[in-house]
């Protein structure tokens, strides 16, 4: 893990906003970069960029000055649930799939100039799993011991509806990491608070939980969240009904974040970071 | 009741199924992402009380029930039927007054296997014994107990005794109905070759005693008369005119016109046949259809086993459970490990 990550292609659904130099289109005009436009020397006083020969050309005899599309750094922030329901174990352990994609996350931010974060949730938000967003290399192991050490033990992720408040200030990409298990109101709420952002909702899934069911048995169902369980007899019509009622969760999930932006991301069994790339580049 | 009531505390345990489940449990997300199915929440509950039941019966078993010996007070169509029979000496005869031979039975014993087979015939019926010669004899009080009954009818096929003594031996059978509280509606069959000669019986303060007794009781009275007809002579009708018609010369006549004026049910059934004999029975048992009450003895009974078999049978449940127990779907190559990238 600590070997090199793969890199995600990324791009912010908006152009960037602040003063650090970057490598995503912002919105101030400056001296470098791609051409934007010209305007009279009054409004961009900048004798290094006069266009000569639109200012010759003008009959009115203005200074015309070029103005270059300002390349900015952009914040990402990974918001995670952390509640015991991420603790499933499948196919792959959700806790070790989530940490690879923010390690990914943050050697492709760093790589990019940009500044990454983490914000770990769970009844409250986790002082000890929160990395506030830093240019900082030097993280990138920080965040593989913390994912490694780390098991979930609390039983909501209420803290996620409380993240708003440590991501005020300018437009970030926002990763929303969760299994998304709790009510759809509630996922609402979490997306109404961070809708200022540009939200990525993650959507953690393991294969077993929903394609791969044994077609016959009994499974004692244990709750990872509240720890209650139930008996299934698993027969080929419960499983039927299982997996549509699951399609029709996942469609009310997608609905739901189209109206916040982006459809979710799937993140199951493995991390695929071209996958995530192609995700994030097609919308 | 238990035998060792200490492994009752066993049964403390009994709700812990309902507490721990006995399924390898299989973890997910959450619970609202499984549907909600009837038939998988009957078999949850199922498996919970099989263990439930398991664990209870377990410890009842350990703790030795048994069933208490108990009384049951039953009611039946019968009778109580004392059985009284003459062991004079003539009954060693057969019914000619023969002796016994050449396929020939005498009259004991055509008389027992005749009472056998009104015992066999009659399950619901309640029978004493009582014997007599000169003096009566006390075999066996009124009692359900076919084994019983059965063995003291076998007994009664002794070699008779001298004398025959009729009255005291009704006085018996009287005296024995009288003492058992249960006996509502009393049968007193009488198997006799009658008197030859035998005196004893027509005391006046015995006479009076028994009709007292019989009226007392309500006591039905049959008589199995063991004797064929010689010629023309009728033992119960008048002797010609002329000759003595006493108890001395005609004992049958006298001891059956004294019956007749008992004010109870009465019935001679002449036995100069084996059908005859036959008929009798099968008239007797058709006329007593009173209503009787008996108390039947049920002894103390162990019932571990039927605790085993149940705790057994629940723990066979369970196993069934295991086996069709499975779980989700979990690769063989992920290692727990993190690296997956």
């Amino acid at each position: 893990m600590t070997s090199a990550a793969a890199t995600v292609s990324y791009r912010p659904r908006e152009r960037a906003e602040g003063i650090v130099i970057g490598a995503h289109r912002g919105r101030n005009a400056g001296g470098q970069g791609v051409f934007l436009d010209q305007v009279t020397y009054l409004r961009q006083p900048d004798p290094r960029r006069i266009d000569l020969r639109l200012t010759l050309r003008d009959p009115f005899e203005n200074i015309y000055v070029r103005r270059f599309e300002q390349r900015l750094a952009i914040a990402l922030y990974a918001i995670v649930d952390l509640s015991r329901s991420m603790s499933f174990e499948g196919t792959a352990w959700k806790m070790a799939l989530v940490g690879d994609l923010c390690l990914s996350l943050a050697h492709s931010a760093h790589e990019l100039g940009d500044a990454f974060g983490i914000i770990g949730c769970d009844t409250e938000v986790r002082q000890d799993f929160f990395i506030p967003a830093t240019r900082n290399r030097g993280i990138e192991p920080e965040i593989a011991r913390r994912f490694a050490d780390f098991a979930p033990e609390r039983r909501s992720a209420a803290g996620l509806l409380r993240t708003a408040t440590y991501l005020a200030g300018k437009r970030k990409l926002v990763f929303l990491i969760s299994d998304f298990r709790m009510p759809l109101a509630e996922i609402e709420k979490i997306l109404e608070s961070l809708s200022r952002h540009d939200i990525v909702p993650i959507l953690v899934s393991d294969s077993a939980e929903g394609n791969e069911l044994p077609p016959f048995g009994l499974i004692d169902v244990r709750d990872l969240e509240s720890g209650a369980s139930r008996v299934v007899f698993m027969r080929p019509a419960l499983r039927q009904r299982w997996r549509a009622e699951a399609a029709a969760r996942r469609q009310a999930l997608d609905g739901l974040f189209l109206r916040y932006g982006r459809p979710a991301f799937e993140l199951k069994d493995r991390f695929d970071a071209d996958a995530l790339s192609r995700h994030l580049l097609e919308v | 009741m238990v035998a060792k009531p200490d492994f009752l505390w066993l049964l403390l345990l009994a709700p812990v199924p309902f507490l721990v489940s006995a399924l390898r449990r299989a973890p997910f997300p959450s619970l609202d992402a499984v549907p909600h199915d009837t038939l998988s929440s009957l078999i949850g509950f199922l498996i919970k009380a099989a263990a439930a039941l398991a664990v209870a019966a377990g410890a009842i078993a350990l703790a030795q029930p048994y069933r208490l010996a108990e009384n049951v007070k039953l009611v039946a169509t019968g009778a109580h039927v004392v059985l009284v029979m003459d062991r004079s000496l003539s009954m060693d005869f057969t019914m000619d007054d023969d002796e016994v031979g050449s396929g020939k039975e005498s009259k004991t014993q055509l008389a027992t296997r005749m009472l056998m087979d009104f015992v066999n015939r009659s399950p619901h019926d309640q029978f004493g014994v009582v014997a007599f010669s000169s003096a009566p004899i006390f075999v066996l009080p009124i009692t359900g107990h076919r084994d019983a009954v059965k063995a003291a009818i076998t007994a009664l096929r002794r070699p008779g005794i001298e004398g025959t003594n009729v009255g005291l031996g009704l006085q018996l059978a009287l005296n024995m109905i009288g003492h058992d509280p249960e006996a509502t509606s009393p049968v007193v069959l009488f198997a006799s070759d009658g008197e030859y000669g035998g005196a004893g019986f027509f005391d006046f303060s015995l006479q009076d005693a028994l009709r007292k007794a019989f009226q007392r009781e309500h006591a039905h009275l049959y008589w199995l008369f063991l004797r064929t007809h010689k010629g023309n002579e009728d033992v119960f009708s008048a002797p010609p005119r002329g000759d003595e018609d006493s108890p001395h010369t005609k004992p049958e006549r006298h001891m059956d016109l004294f019956f007749k004026t008992l004010g109870v049910t009465y019935r001679v059934f002449w036995a100069d046949s084996p059908h005859a004999i036959q008929n009798a029975v099968a008239e007797i048992n058709r006329l007593e259809t009173r209503p009787v009450t008996y108390y039947e003895e049920i002894p103390r009974k162990d019932v571990t086993p039927i605790f085993y078999g149940i705790a057994a049978f629940a723990s066979l449940l369970l196993v069934l459970a295991k086996l069709a127990e499975t779980e989700f779907r979990r690769s063989s190559s992920f290692g727990g490990q993190v690296n997956v990238i």
